[in-house]
C-alpha cells in the first residue's frame, strides 16, 4: 500500500483531465467518483484529498509517501521533501495585477508572501506586502493595495473584478513530491505509480 | 510533589547515558565533554559556521557570537582544528539544539583512517542500539561524498544543480545536465543505481568498493534493508567519505547518523538522537 496526498479542487480536476487523455490507470475511476470523500482507496493506493497547502506537510511528516501539488505551494513554503518530477498538468502562472497601470507598485496584497518578496527583491524594488488568505483581488479593487500577486489561469477572475494582468511572472505546474525516507523504502511502488502516470 | 522529585523517565534517560558511556569506555573509548555554549569570533567564522548559524540558538555578548551546541561532531571538529587531542577513540553524551528544539545525542568518534577500526565502532553502536536502545534500526541509507564530485566535476558547485540533487529531481536535473547519465539513473531503484554507476563511470570503482564494504558491515550488524543514495551532498564540508543514516521502524527521521570526516586527520563519528 502506498499513500498519496492529492491537492483538492482545480489541481485535482486538471489531474483527472490529464488521466482521461493519457490512459486510465485502474484507480482512475475511484478517484473520479469521489464526491466529498477525503480518503479514497483503490488498487493498493490510498489517496488523501487535502488542501494544496497541506500536501507538503503530509509528505514531509511521512503520512503520505508521495504528493501532488502545485509548484506555487512549494515555492512559497519550501518543504523538506524530494521534488521528483514536473507533471504535465496544472499549468497556470503567477501574475502581478492591478486596477490601473502605475509606474511603481508600492503595496502588494498576496497569499504568496515569500514568493512576492523574492520577485520584488530580484527587481530591486522595495514594497510593502500584505498577507491575505483569500479573495486577494478585493484588496486591489478597494484600494487596500496598489496591486496583487496571485495565480492566474484563464484571467476570468481578474477581469470580473476589473483588474488587469500587468506583469506575467513565473510559470506554475503540478509537481510530484516524495518523502525523503520513502524515496528509498518504497522505491518500487513510487516507480510503479510514476509509470502509470505516463509522464515523459 | 513526589512525581516532581522522582521522575522514572528522567532516571531511565540518565541511566541510558551512563550505560552508553560505560559500554564504549569498556571498548577503549575515552569519555569526553565539551561546553554546551560555543563561542565564535566574527572574523574567524568558516563557511560551515556561517551555513549553520540560521539553525543555531545564538546571541552576542561583548562582541562575541555565542551559540548553543548544534551537533557533537561539529563541536569536536572545531575543537580538533584548534587543539591537539590525545584520545584515539572518544564517546560523549549531551544535549544539542536545532532550530529552537533540544535533542539528546549519544555518540562516538574514532580518530583513525583505518576503515576496519571505523567499521568495528559502527558495529558496536548498532549492537548497543539493538540490546539497549529500543531495538535494531530497520533501514540504513548510505552515501559516499566522493561520488558526485567525480561524476559531475566542477558542475557540482552550481547552486541550481545542488538544489536539484538535494531534491532528487529528475526533471530539474534533466534540464540542467542534458544527456548526462545521472538524471536517468534516478529513475532506477536505488539498489540498481550503483551497478549502473559502475559501468557508466569506471573511475569511481574504488569508491563503490568502499561503499560496498560499509554496506556489508551494516548487513552483518543485522540491518535488513540498506539503500545507497547516489545524490547525497554533505551538510558540512568536513564530511568527505561514507555517510550513514539509520532509521527505526515507521520513522521518517534518522535515529542515528554520521560518517567519515577530516579534521587535521581522517576520522569517523556517529551519533544517536533521541
Amino acid at each position: 500500500m502506498i499513500t498519496i496526498a492529492l491537492s483538492k479542487g482545480r489541481l485535482l480536476k486538471s489531474f483527472l483531465d490529464y488521466l482521461e487523455q493519457n490512459g486510465h490507470p485502474r484507480w482512475h475511476g475511484a478517484l473520479k467518483a469521489a464526491q466529498r470523500e477525503l480518503l479514497v482507496e483503490a488498487e493498493g493506493i490510498r489517496f488523501l484529498l487535502v488542501k494544496g497547502d497541506d500536501v507538503p506537510t503530509y509528505v514531509e511528516e511521512g503520512i503520505a509517501e508521495l504528493g501532488i501539488t502545485g509548484s506555487d505551494i512549494l515555492a512559497e513554503y519550501g518543504a523538506d521533501v524530494n521534488e521528483l518530477l514536473e507533471l504535465p498538468f496544472g499549468h497556470c502562472h503567477f501574475a502581478l495585477a492591478s486596477k490601473e497601470e502605475l509606474p511603481d507598485y508600492r503595496t502588494i496584497a498576496t497569499k504568496y508572501v515569500n514568493y512576492s518578496r523574492s520577485v520584488f527583491d530580484r527587481s530591486e524594488k522595495p514594497v510593502k506586502i500584505i498577507k491575505l488568505n483569500g479573495s486577494v483581488e478585493l484588496a486591489a479593487v478597494i484600494g487596500m493595495a496598489d496591486a496583487i500577486v496571485d495565480i492566474v489561469q484563464s484571467g476570468d477572475t481578474l477581469r470580473m473584478n476589473g483588474l488587469e494582468e500587468r506583469v506575467r511572472l513565473d510559470p506554475i505546474n503540478a509537481r510530484l513530491i516524495a518523502n525523503k525516507h520513502a524515496f528509498f523504502t518504497k522505491s518500487a511502488e513510487i516507480r510503479a505509480f510514476i509509470n502509470e502516470l505516463r509522464v515523459g | 510533589m513526589t512525581s516532581f522529585i522522582y521522575n522514572p523517565a528522567l532516571i531511565r534517560q540518565k541511566q541510558m547515558e551512563i550505560e552508553f558511556l560505560s559500554f564504549f569506555h569498556g571498548h577503549g573509548f575515552d569519555i569526553i565533554d565539551l561546553p554546551v555554549v560555543e563561542s565564535f569570533d566574527w572574523h574567524g567564522m568558516t563557511e560551515d559556521d556561517l551555513r549553520l548559524m540560521p539553525q543555531r540558538e545564538t546571541w552576542i555578548q561583548d562582541g562575541t557570537v555565542h551559540a548553543l551546541r548544534h551537533d557533537w561532531t561539529n563541536s569536536i571538529v572545531r575543537y580538533l582544528n584548534k587543539y591537539k587531542i590525545d584520545a584515539e577513540r572518544a564517546v560523549y553524551s549531551g544535549p544539542v539544539f536545532h532550530s529552537g528544539n533540544e535533542t539528546k545525542q549519544l555518540g562516538m568518534e574514532v580518530f583513525s583512517d583505518r576503515t576496519p577500526e571505523q567499521q568495528e565502532s559502527l558495529g558496536l553502536l548498532i549492537g548497543f542500539m539493538d540490546d539497549r536502545f529500543g531495538g535494531l534500526p530497520k533501514t540504513a541509507v548510505i552515501s559516499h561524498y566522493a561520488l558526485l564530485p567525480t561524476i559531475l566535476g566542477e558542475r557540482i558547485l552550481e547552486p541550481a544543480i545542488r538544489r536539484a540533487l538535494s531534491q532528487r529531481s529528475e526533471s530539474a536535473l534533466k534540464q540542467l545536465l542534458g544527456d548526462h547519465p545521472l538524471p536517468a539513473l534516478l529513475g532506477d531503484r536505488p539498489e540498481a543505481q550503483v551497478h549502473k554507476l559502475r559501468s557508466e563511470f569506471p573511475e569511481i570503482g574504488p569508491v563503490l568498493e568502499e561503499l560496498t564494504g560499509w554496506e556489508e558491515t551494516l548487513r552483518q550488524s543485522g540491518i535488513e534493508a540498506v539503500y545507497p543514495d547516489i545524490t547525497a551532498l554533505p551538510s558540512q564540508s568536513y564530511y568527505d567519505g561514507v555517510f550513514i543514516r539509520l532509521y527505526g521502524e515507521g520513522r521518517t527521521a534518522p535515529v542515528a547518523s554520521g560518517g567519515q570526516y577530516t579534521a587535521r586527520k581522517k576520522a569517523f563519528g556517529m551519533g544517536i538522537f533521541y
